[in-house]
């Protein structure tokens, strides 16, 4: 049993780094929460309002009756400004609270804030929201219960004191399952699809109005090339299946983290979804960036025998 | 001991989140913890994670052909530029499109056209999927073409 419990851990203390993935974690979510909210801020009336694109009327029977959503605040409060102006406050004050989270200024409580008020936005939103909100929203909950603002944040600066690390391997290790969960559920989901199968995935993706991009006609005559089109979505497929087992693989890990990197960094290129690719690097560099830069520093293993452990097995 | 009820949590944690792929039949899970659950996965973002699966969607495009008054006639399409908000209306159409219910499409789209044009007389909205042609068809020269399946107009009370 003992010896069982040594081989899982030592698999799965593989990807262990220090603690700057607790900072990666803050500022790349506060980056993609203020991005995103800047993209949206001219179409707020449009995308949150009770009239707006998606009226109450049908968007309430999408809610979760226990979350409290936009409308229910704004009634809430007595209905003091129009809903108009009241949608403009509620995203400013997000915007002030993720700038906030950014700095690691009163932190926990601009993460609490962040969080909070993006359960409030997915509440309201479900019928409109896709994979980034819940990427965001995931991402929004871990910079809240983990210690985000410890380490270089203008919290750190103000009272320096010293940080119980014990629980940081741990912390990190449930982002990499999650992660890989993700990856491969995905691929599995997308195993039983036929234009997956037939490998026309990425041919129907490329050619649809909303991801047309201005390296589309190029990458239309890329995909001429005899079997590519197919080679590219069985690859698709293949890195997603493969990363949640290559990852822990020390001699693998690196090529499967530059695989899933660059696909998406080609969604966020081709297919124009850039808030989505970025949210999901910020969630590939938190779990496993410290991989990338371990191979930079041949005596990365002294470094890292100097963190204090505790293991998850 | 701190630190065996934190990792007992995140265990939790990743647990719900595992429910929330749909990989586990939630039907087995007993009635009484399908409230918790949900409510649990919409504060910490669980999701069934099915990003362009099982398949890669055929694109829904809706036309309005919007009436004024005067007789004129001028046309709006959701699902051909993009920005957040077209996303996100795609991605609502889609979702219509899935679960088989054009009706209510149309009568958002139709909401959005009187809204965006207060003099509006009637609105025709017009559903159709966006078909790609496959590369072996595209190489013979065939194009893109959308196939309408849904048509309704909405005439201002």
């Amino acid at each position: 049993m003992n010896r069982y419990k040594e081989v899982l851990g030592k698999v799965f203390m593989v990807n262990q780094s220090g603690d700057s993935w607790l900072v990666a974690l803050r500022v790349g979510v506060a980056v993609a929460l203020i991005a995103k909210i800047i993209s949206e801020f001219r179409f707020i009336n449009d995308l949150y309002g009770s009239d707006g694109f998606v009226p109450n009327a049908i968007s309430h029977f999408s809610q979760n009756p226990y979350l409290p959503s936009l409308q229910s605040i704004w009634h809430l409060a007595g209905g003091v400004l129009p809903e108009s102006q009241f949608l403009i406050a509620f995203f400013l004050s997000q915007l002030l609270f993720a700038v906030f989270l950014f700095l690691g200024f009163v932190n926990r409580f601009s993460a609490f804030m962040c969080w909070f008020m993006q359960v409030v936005v997915f509440n309201s939103s479900h019928l409109t929201s896709y994979g980034f909100d819940a990427i965001l929203l995931s991402l929004l909950f871990y910079a809240l219960i983990l210690p985000t603002g410890n380490y270089f944040s203008i919290d750190d600066l103000r009272k320096k004191t010293v940080h119980d690390r014990s629980m940081i391997p741990i912390f990190q290790k449930v982002l990499q399952i999650h992660l890989c969960l993700i990856y491969f559920v995905n691929g599995l989901s997308k195993i039983n699809g036929h234009t997956w199968q037939e490998g026309s995935g990425m041919w129907d993706a490329l050619n649809q109005p909303q991801f047309q991009s201005l390296l589309t006609p190029l990458l239309q005559k890329l995909f001429m090339i005899d079997h590519l089109p197919a080679v590219i979505t069985w690859a698709t497929i293949g890195i997603e299946i493969a990363f949640p087992f290559l990852i822990w693989v020390r001699s693998l890990n690196i090529l499967i983290l530059l695989s899933i990197l660059l696909l998406h960094v080609f969604i966020a290129l081709v297919f124009g979804l850039w808030l989505f690719a970025f949210v999901m690097i910020v969630f590939n560099l938190v779990a496993f960036g410290h991989i990338l830069r371990k191979r930079k520093m041949p005596h990365s293993k002294n470094i890292t025998s100097r963190i204090p452990t505790t293991h998850f097995f | 001991m701190k630190n065996k009820i934190l990792t007992t949590l995140l265990l939790l944690h990743l647990s719900m989140i595992f429910l929330g792929t749909g990989l586990v039949d939630f039907s087995k899970v007993p009635s009484g913890l399908h409230g918790p659950i949900a409510w649990y996965l919409a504060i910490s973002g669980g999701h069934p994670y099915n990003f362009f699966s099982p398949d890669i969607p055929t694109q829904v495009i809706v036309r309005c052909y919007i009436t004024d008054t005067n007789g004129l006639e001028t046309m709006e399409t959701f699902g051909e530029t993009k920005n957040t908000y077209e996303l996100r209306t795609n991605y609502l159409f889609q979702l219509l499109d899935n679960v088989g219910d054009p009706e209510t499409a149309a009568k958002i789209a139709a909401h959005a056209c009187f809204k965006r044009h207060a003099g509006a007389r009637s609105v025709r909205v017009s559903i159709g999927r966006f078909v790609v042609p496959s590369v072996k068809d595209y190489k013979r020269g065939e194009k893109s073409s959308i196939s309408e399946f849904y048509t309704q107009t909405f005439a201002h009370e």
